[in-house]
């Protein structure tokens, strides 16, 4: 009997995630099938091809070949360049300022003072500071370059990242640096060879998500660019024309766009999953 | 006194010879070498990039200057120039936008007049441009942008379904008339709508219906409604929005509610979706064959000759009519129904065009860039399918005459002439209505979107709608300035 319920949850719970799956998949299967499809094809309802619609490879030929593969290239390494480097920058701040706040008191600002001040500059709507952005890229000669992008993202990232450092850091046990420094170790040298190390999952799971919101970002790019940094979600949204959406080269672009974070994720999933759970649990 | 004659008559010749060259030298023509070393920027949005990429490498081999060309997504065109503007950056020699904005635009004085240049240097066949496109180009009796597309909606029916005579026979049994061909009247519209709606009139297995338009919030409804609109609560050559003396908001008025009540009854005999239909879906569905009449701009047209790009199942099944009128328009100064035939051409959204940005660092440069493609022998590629779909329909005179060049472009003969035939009509109508193109055009337009498409869903009823709009019409004006609007509303009219 006992068996038999256990079966029988087995079975729905199956049922559940395959149905999950298939919700979930599906958006990718209807754009990889969407961009084998002629433009004159988009709108129909086939699913199978060979079955149901000869596959094209008209919407490929279109952004990657002579007329659109310059655009959508230059988009994926800018979008690959911004997002890494703003990301690593990021974490290169955020670990430190992370780290200061959950180890170290301040006196005359109070540390939460300080976390709050930080977090509140994420609390602005990206618009707010649009216009201000432009500004001050233009009167240092930078718009449309990688440089004004690279620092507005820096900018708007890093409070996510000073807090989740400083919570990550606060997991660790503070006995293990104590240790360090009585064999001999600076503040520094404890924070670069024990602290860093040990919270490294949380670290990678940083860099992700920065990167992810960096890749995504719209605003600021659209805004400080002009030809030469175009990301790959303005690249995208230009395919919105007078003419109506083209829904073969949205699938086509959207599959560009998503691969190399695809990878990033698949190639740190194992840091990923241990990270976003660091900090989680408090004791 | 020998000599000084001569001598008189080498200065009169040397003069003679440089006042030539002088003036050789200003002409639109693009000399070669002229512009060496210079770069002009355009802002742009797809598909009007398949325009300046068609002529650029020509261009920039003749004059030696390059062509940048700074595409950005459709949504944030408006906002990438007008930064621009604002802050004086100067970034963008050569603007392409649509001449709806031209409130914001041309009466915001951010891009320069063009009279100056045109007189100085000429413009290639300025005659030869449709009388309502010299309208939507200008703002207070100036012209500030180069016309570049041909922009109205028109009226799509199947011939097939509507040319039947049998059906014809039908319908005139059932209704007590014969309809005409294209429909003259909404009302008429409807009936025929009504009868060709949830049956398989050309025998395809699937079932058709009556009447298409876009529908779909935030992409352009309004317009749809404005087609109604126009015949409704507008006379010829008379603007309907607003109460020039008053700056009154005109859309509650019995005219715009009638229109709404039709749209309204139109829905009854769309294709099941309609509320989701935007202009890309409008124009897939309906050259996919699933409706009998359908309104949009000349691009369903277009559509129709390509069955590979489009899946286009109606070549050569479609014709092609000027908007139908109303049996009755209200006449908002007078205050009453006029009773008769009424018909206005309505130039919605008013085309793409070309504007020299008040910053540029090359104006004279961006000038002649602009006067190359838009030169009658070069347009007409643009505008008939030659270089593929570019998004501009045809707008000078000379477009509707040179048939040789659609057929190549894939058009059959008699389409083309039909197609043809039916936008000249609309653009050679100097009563032509043109679009609303005061500052905040896309806002007043934005609130009649939302309160149409409570209507279209069955959520209001067309008179609360229409005082919902009339509201936030007010508060639009009075928030822009109520004077200033008046006054910018009077220049768009070329009442001042």
């Amino acid at each position: 009997m006992g068996r038999k319920r256990v079966s029988g949850f087995y079975i729905f719970a199956w049922i559940v995630l395959i149905l999950f799956s298939v919700w979930t998949v599906f958006p990718f299967f209807w754009s990889v099938i969407t961009s084998f499809k002629s433009p004159g094809e988009q709108y129909s309802s086939a699913f199978l091809p060979f079955l149901q619609f000869k596959p094209s490879t008209y919407a490929w030929k279109v952004v990657l070949g002579e007329a659109e593969g310059e655009r959508t290239l230059r988009g994926l390494k800018n979008s690959v360049l911004i997002s890494s480097i703003s990301s690593l920058i990021v974490l290169f701040l955020g670990a430190f300022a992370g780290y200061s706040l959950s180890r170290f008191r301040f006196r005359r600002w109070k540390n939460k003072d300080i976390a709050v001040w930080i977090l509140s500059n994420r609390m602005f709507p990206p618009i707010a500071v649009a216009i201000p952005f432009f500004l001050i890229m233009r009167t240092l000669r930078l718009l449309d370059t990688l440089p004004a992008i690279i620092m507005a993202h820096t900018v708007y990232n890093l409070p996510l990242a000073i807090w989740l450092m400083m919570d990550f850091f606060r997991e660790l046990p503070e006995e293990v640096e104590e240790a360090a420094l009585i064999d001999g170790c600076s503040a520094l040298q404890a924070f670069l060879r024990v602290a860093l190390p040990l919270a490294l999952p949380g670290i990678v799971a940083v860099y992700i998500l920065c990167f992810i919101f960096s890749w995504n970002e719209f605003l600021f790019v659209v805004t400080l660019s002009y030809r030469n940094t175009m990301t790959m979600p303005v690249v995208i949204a230009g395919t919105l024309t007078v003419r109506g959406l083209d829904f073969w080269k949205v699938s086509a672009l959207s599959l560009l766009s998503i691969t190399p974070p695809v990878i990033l994720a698949a190639l740190t999933s194992r840091y990923l999953i241990r990270g976003l759970t660091l900090g989680a649990v408090k004791e | 006194m020998k000599i000084s004659c001569k001598a008189l008559l080498a200065v009169v010749l040397v003069l003679l010879v440089f006042s030539v060259a002088w003036a050789a030298e200003k002409t639109w023509q693009s000399q070669e070498g002229e512009f060496k070393g210079k770069t002009i920027t355009v802002l742009i949005t797809d598909p009007h990039t398949a325009v300046v990429e068609a002529w650029k490498p020509e261009w920039e081999a003749l004059t030696g200057a390059k062509v940048e060309i700074i595409v950005v997504p459709y949504a944030s065109l408006f906002d990438k120039m007008m930064t621009d503007f604002i802050t004086g950056t100067g970034a963008y020699d050569l603007i392409c936008w649509p001449s709806t904005w031209a409130g914001d635009v041309m009466g915001g004085g951010w891009v320069i007049p063009l009279d100056d240049y045109m007189k100085e240097y000429g413009y290639p066949g300025w005659d030869d441009v449709m009388p309502a496109i010299k309208v939507v180009v200008s703002w207070a009796n100036k012209v500030y942008a180069f016309p570049y597309d041909g922009d109205c909606h028109m009226f799509y029916y199947r011939k097939d379904a509507l040319e039947n005579p049998d059906y014809q026979a039908q319908f005139e049994e059932k209704y007590g008339y014969r309809y005409n061909v294209p429909p003259k009247t909404w009302e008429e519209v409807m009936d025929i709508a009504e009868f060709f709606n949830g049956w398989d009139w050309d025998n395809d297995g699937e079932t058709e219906y009556g009447f298409a338009f876009i529908a779909k919030r935030k992409t352009q409804a309004m317009w749809s409604y404005l087609d109604f609109v126009m015949q409704y609560a507008a006379q010829p050559g008379v603007a309907p929005f607003f109460d020039p003396d008053t700056m009154d908001p005109l859309v509650a008025n019995p005219g715009w509610i009638e229109a709404m009540k039709m749209i309204q009854k139109a829905t009854q005999f769309a294709p099941p979706g309609l509320l989701s239909y935007g202009y890309s879906e409008l124009r897939q569905a309906f050259v996919s064959g699933n409706s009998a009449m359908a309104i949009d701009w000349g691009d369903i047209g277009i559509m129709e000759q390509s069955p590979e790009e489009y899946g286009s199942k109606v070549k050569g099944l479609l014709g092609y009519g000027p908007l139908p009128g109303a049996k009755k328009t209200y006449d908002f100064k007078e205050g009453k129904w006029v009773e008769g035939y009424n018909q206005v051409n309505f130039l919605n959204f008013g085309g793409w065009v070309f504007s020299i940005s008040k910053y540029s660092k090359n104006p004279l440069a961006a000038y002649k860039f602009a006067t190359y493609f838009t030169a009658p022998e070069r347009s007409i590629l643009d505008v008939c399918g030659i270089h593929g779909y570019t998004g501009a329909n045809p707008w000078r005179l000379s477009h509707f005459e040179d048939l040789d060049k659609w057929v190549e472009g894939g058009w059959s003969k008699e389409s083309a002439e039909k197609y043809l035939n039916t936008i000249r009509t609309i653009l050679s109508d100097p009563k032509a209505v043109t679009d609303l193109r005061i500052p905040g055009a896309a806002e007043y337009y934005d609130y009649l979107d939302l309160h149409l498409a409570e209507v279209l869903s069955g959520q209001t009823e067309a008179e609360a709608a229409c005082k919902a709009i009339y509201e936030d019409w007010v508060k639009i004006t009075e928030n822009y300035g109520k004077e200033a609007q008046r006054k910018l509303y009077r220049e768009s009219l070329g009442l001042d």
